[in-house]
């Protein structure tokens, strides 16, 4: 065993207190709230949520992150059902059959088989996370920095191909984020670089403010700039009376089984590739649940396989990336940057080495994020009516105490007015880039990972005074620059432009 | 999208010149170490020289793009009023918090954001922007004892 038995034995009781239990029903419950409030989404919950770990202790901090995402992940699906806006881009493929099942009068069953789905494929990738992520993390600390930067040249490029429009623009977000990160002290000499005189800047672009500004406040500003006038797709809120309505039997939880067991599969395998996040995860298993069906002409029209195929995946998706994480440092999307600035505050370098300096806090962590899951179940199950009710809430409502709380972590995270400043900034930034199509994602992860990248990158060149030669005789790195190489020509193949 | 993406390499272009001509130049500051990879410069020229060679083949590949160039709208006449509303919200967002604290803020704020989002029914305008800001204070400042702002005029 990787992590020791002790640090195992005593992972588990850490997680077992009362302000640690505590705080996983509180990041469960804020999440699914969220996740089901129309517009909001779990990254917007976690980023906004990261000021309130302040204070907490690293388990309890990581954990309650962790929460926040696995229940907003189940919440986005209500809003899908209900009101056929998927409450989070990866809920879209939900959104194919809940909302006709929610037409039907049984938008009950629906939720109920979402939840089913969701916690069976989360449940599923933690295991594999667990299990995989400790062997693996001793293959990468064999790792030096010319491997580490050609690991992240790869990460980055199939994040920018899949995450963007083209390959091009991902790229140019990428590097926009790369430029972000340069501000602050130098890495390696530690003198200052591009804080143009302003003491504040010193110490970088704040993580917690950007996050916050690019997530959540950007989509405030779209919001602002649409006139809401209620739901384009009311759902009837009238549930059928009948009780095999709301129900899920046996017999047709016998017969999602096998969607479930695949989208899990397909969800954790998807997964594990950084950048290739939760939507893709989605529609390969609906597509692939699709075909494998005996009545596939339901699908479309409310068939409770395409539920359980969507969610499955989408959820197994959270714990297979957190692998890319946990064993190399590299965030695998955009709540696995948010983690990595949450276990940075708290004093944790995230990489392989976590497993030998940290190993009774990640096997709190992998305590805490199956105990979640069932916690996930038990509150969603518990709450399910009220939920249905939370994704009628008027958008003039939520965005303006969002922005309050938006507002409030920013200040807090930074304990100064800079802080708001900085997430006014992002937030228009994200805004813009919202305007012209251009996703965030490789932006952000440009920026946690610029730091990281540069040093590794510049102790390659000291170590080989200079040459590059050293990226082409160390075989791991020589093969993740071809795997790059490859990457590029591909996505240019497919979609016939860079 | 082709013209907004020639307007984008066009943008970077501009931005990484001037960065790789004045910003690093003047803004970094060396201890005088020489060699590759040893300098504070060496990553934001990189990062530059990158992002202006991505921007040249963006306007490049974006002006030999086959297909007609559409026509493109940022924003229509109700969408740019409502944009300078937003930004006039941010604006008056820092003064307040600087000048008024965070519970008048939140007040001002919510009320405003409430109105731009299309509420119109004063009670409920009047009841979610008095209590969202007032929970919100008790929860972190009270209850978490951390610190808000209170405005310099009430400090």
């Amino acid at each position: 065993m990787f992590l020791g038995i002790q640090n195992i034995l005593g992972g588990i009781s850490d997680v077992f207190t009362l302000s640690n239990l505590l705080v996983i029903a509180g990041g469960i419950l804020l999440g699914q709230v969220v996740g089901a409030a129309p517009g909001l989404n779990a990254i917007m919950a976690i980023a906004i949520a990261v000021p309130l770990t302040f204070y907490m202790s690293p388990l309890a901090a990581i954990a309650f992150l962790l929460a926040v995402n696995k229940g907003g992940a189940f919440g986005g699906s209500v809003t899908a059902i209900l009101v056929n806006t998927p409450g989070s881009p990866e809920a879209a493929a939900t959104c194919l059959d809940g909302h006709p099942l929610a037409q039907k009068g049984q938008a009950e069953k629906a939720l109920k088989v979402s939840l089913y789905s969701s916690i069976f494929g989360d449940t599923f990738s933690d295991l594999v996370l667990a299990l995989v992520a400790a062997p693996l993390s001793v293959v990468a600390l064999r790792m030096g920095p010319p491997e580490i930067t050609t690991v992240i040249l790869f990460s980055l490029t199939l994040i920018a191909a899949v995450a963007g429009r083209s390959l091009l623009i991902g790229l140019l977000a990428a590097c926009f984020g790369f430029m972000m990160s340069l501000i602050g002290t130098d890495p390696i000499e530690g003198t200052s670089r591009l804080s143009f005189g302003i003491i504040e800047l010193e110490d970088g672009i704040p993580l917690v403010s950007s996050a916050i500004g690019l997530l959540a406040v950007s989509e405030i500003f779209l919001q602002f700039e649409k006139k809401i006038a209620g739901h384009s797709h009311a759902v009837s809120k009238v549930a059928s009376p009948e009780p095999a309505d709301r129900q899920v039997s046996k017999r047709e939880f016998k017969g999602i089984l096998p969607a479930i067991l695949r989208g899990s599969v397909i969800g954790t395998g998807i997964g594990i590739l950084p950048g290739v996040g939760a939507v893709i995860a989605s529609f390969i298993s609906y597509g692939s649940a699709k075909r494998a069906s005996k009545h596939q002409e339901l699908f479309g029209k409310g068939s409770l396989e395409g539920i359980a195929a969507a969610e499955s995946a989408n959820n197994a998706v959270i714990g297979a990336n957190l692998i890319p994480l946990f064993t190399l440092g590299i965030p695998g999307n955009v709540v696995a940057a948010i983690l990595i600035g949450a276990f940075m505050i708290h004093g944790v370098i995230p990489g392989p080495t976590m497993f030998q300096d940290h190993g009774r806090l990640i096997a709190g962590i992998f305590t805490a994020m199956l105990l979640a899951n069932l916690v996930n179940f038990l509150i969603a199950r518990a709450s399910l009516r009220v939920y249905a009710k939370t994704a009628f809430l008027p958008r003039s409502i939520v965005f303006p105490v969002i922005l309050i709380l938006c507002i409030t972590g920013a200040y807090i995270s930074e304990n100064g007015m800079f802080g708001v400043i900085v997430m006014y900034a992002c937030g228009l930034v994200g805004y813009f880039m919202a305007k012209f199509n251009i996703s965030y994602v490789p932006f952000i992860i440009g920026y946690i990972l610029g730091p990281i990248f540069e040093t590794n990158l510049r102790q390659t060149l000291i170590i080989s005074g200079g040459s590059l030669e050293i990226f082409f005789t160390r075989p791991l790195a020589l093969a993740l620059i071809i795997l790059t190489l490859i990457s590029i020509v591909r996505f240019v193949w497919q979609r016939n432009k860079i | 999208m082709r013209k907004i993406d020639i307007a984008l390499g066009v943008v970077g272009t501009a931005f990484s010149l001037a960065g790789l001509v004045y910003v690093v130049p003047n803004w970094i500051v060396s201890l005088g170490y020489i060699g590759i990879g040893m300098s504070p410069s060496f990553f934001p020229n990189f990062t530059l020289t990158l992002t202006l060679g991505l921007s040249v083949l963006l306007v490049v590949s974006s002006l030999a793009g086959r297909g007609k160039s559409e026509h493109v709208r940022i924003f229509n006449q109700g969408e740019r009023v409502r944009f300078i509303l937003s930004l006039a919200l941010i604006l008056g967002s820092l003064l307040w918090l600087y000048f008024l604290g965070f519970i008048i803020t939140g007040v001002l704020c919510t009320a405003a954001a409430m109105v731009l989002l299309g509420a119109r029914r004063p009670v409920s305008i009047a009841l979610i922007s008095l209590l969202a800001p007032l929970i919100l204070w008790s929860v972190f400042s009270l209850l978490l004892n951390m610190t808000l702002p209170q405005g310099l005029l009430f400090s």
